[in-house]
């Protein structure tokens, strides 16, 4: 069976502040805990893959070494 | 599908909610939008803010009333919303969004459909907002929108 397609980022972030032109990022979210950051090329901040899921994972230890999809969770609540 | 805005205002400071959504026994919250901003005397004040799920709904605090998008629905939110001082909900460790904001600058977050931060079912879940941590207490404006 096919994966899901990546959807690539989820969503979107904007600061207006006095000094300088608006600052503008793009967010991935986390498709097991749905955690959403900001994507800073070169930040150090080690991400990771789930390939099950076939997304980003946050990088909390939890995440990282588990496969819980967000979505298994909350199954059997209202819909999305 | 309706959708909801609700804002409040409160000082920045330590751990303190400036608003938090608690789920209904049947009914969630999808939250889409985010502003943070000041409408305080500008300075620099840097101030660490969290969206963050809470487990276990808060006590007092200043009822909230959300307004729909679309003023020609009448359905209320299921949602039930509480700013200001408050006994604080209980939050889980980790967080969904971080931001550190100096206070000067205001930050919009919007989430592409399909990616919003959903609540869980039950009266104790919910969303916040919350002020972690401040280097002053300058009046925090917020806005969330959401949809059901």
């Amino acid at each position: 069976m096919l994966l899901p397609q990546y959807k690539g980022n989820a969503g979107y972030v904007r600061i207006d502040h006095p000094e300088g032109p608006a600052i503008e990022r793009d967010t991935m979210q986390c498709v097991h805990c749905m955690k959403h950051w900001l994507v800073i090329p070169g930040s150090g901040r080690r991400r990771g893959w789930c390939t099950r899921c076939n997304g980003p994972v946050c990088g909390a230890e939890v995440c990282m070494t588990q496969c819980v999809p967000f979505e298994k969770k909350v199954v059997g609540e209202a819909p999305w | 599908m309706a959708s909801f805005y609700v804002a409040h205002r409160t000082p920045a400071g330590t751990n303190l909610t400036i608003i938090v959504a608690q789920s209904s026994a049947t009914g969630v919250g999808k939250f889409h939008q985010m502003i943070i901003g000041s409408d305080a005397t500008p300075a620099d004040v840097a101030t660490r803010f969290d969206l963050i799920r809470s487990t276990v709904a808060p006590a007092g605090g200043t009822a909230l009333t959300a307004k729909n998008s679309d003023p020609q629905l009448v359905g209320a939110t299921s949602l039930t919303l509480t700013g200001g001082t408050m006994t604080e909900p209980t939050y889980e460790a980790t967080f969904l969004l971080e931001v550190a904001l100096n206070q000067r600058a205001t930050f919009t977050w919007i989430a592409n459909p399909g990616r919003e931060l959903r609540t869980t079912v039950g009266t104790a879940n919910g969303i916040g907002l919350r002020s972690i941590a401040s280097g002053g207490t300058p009046n925090i404006n917020a806005t969330l929108a959401w949809d059901e």
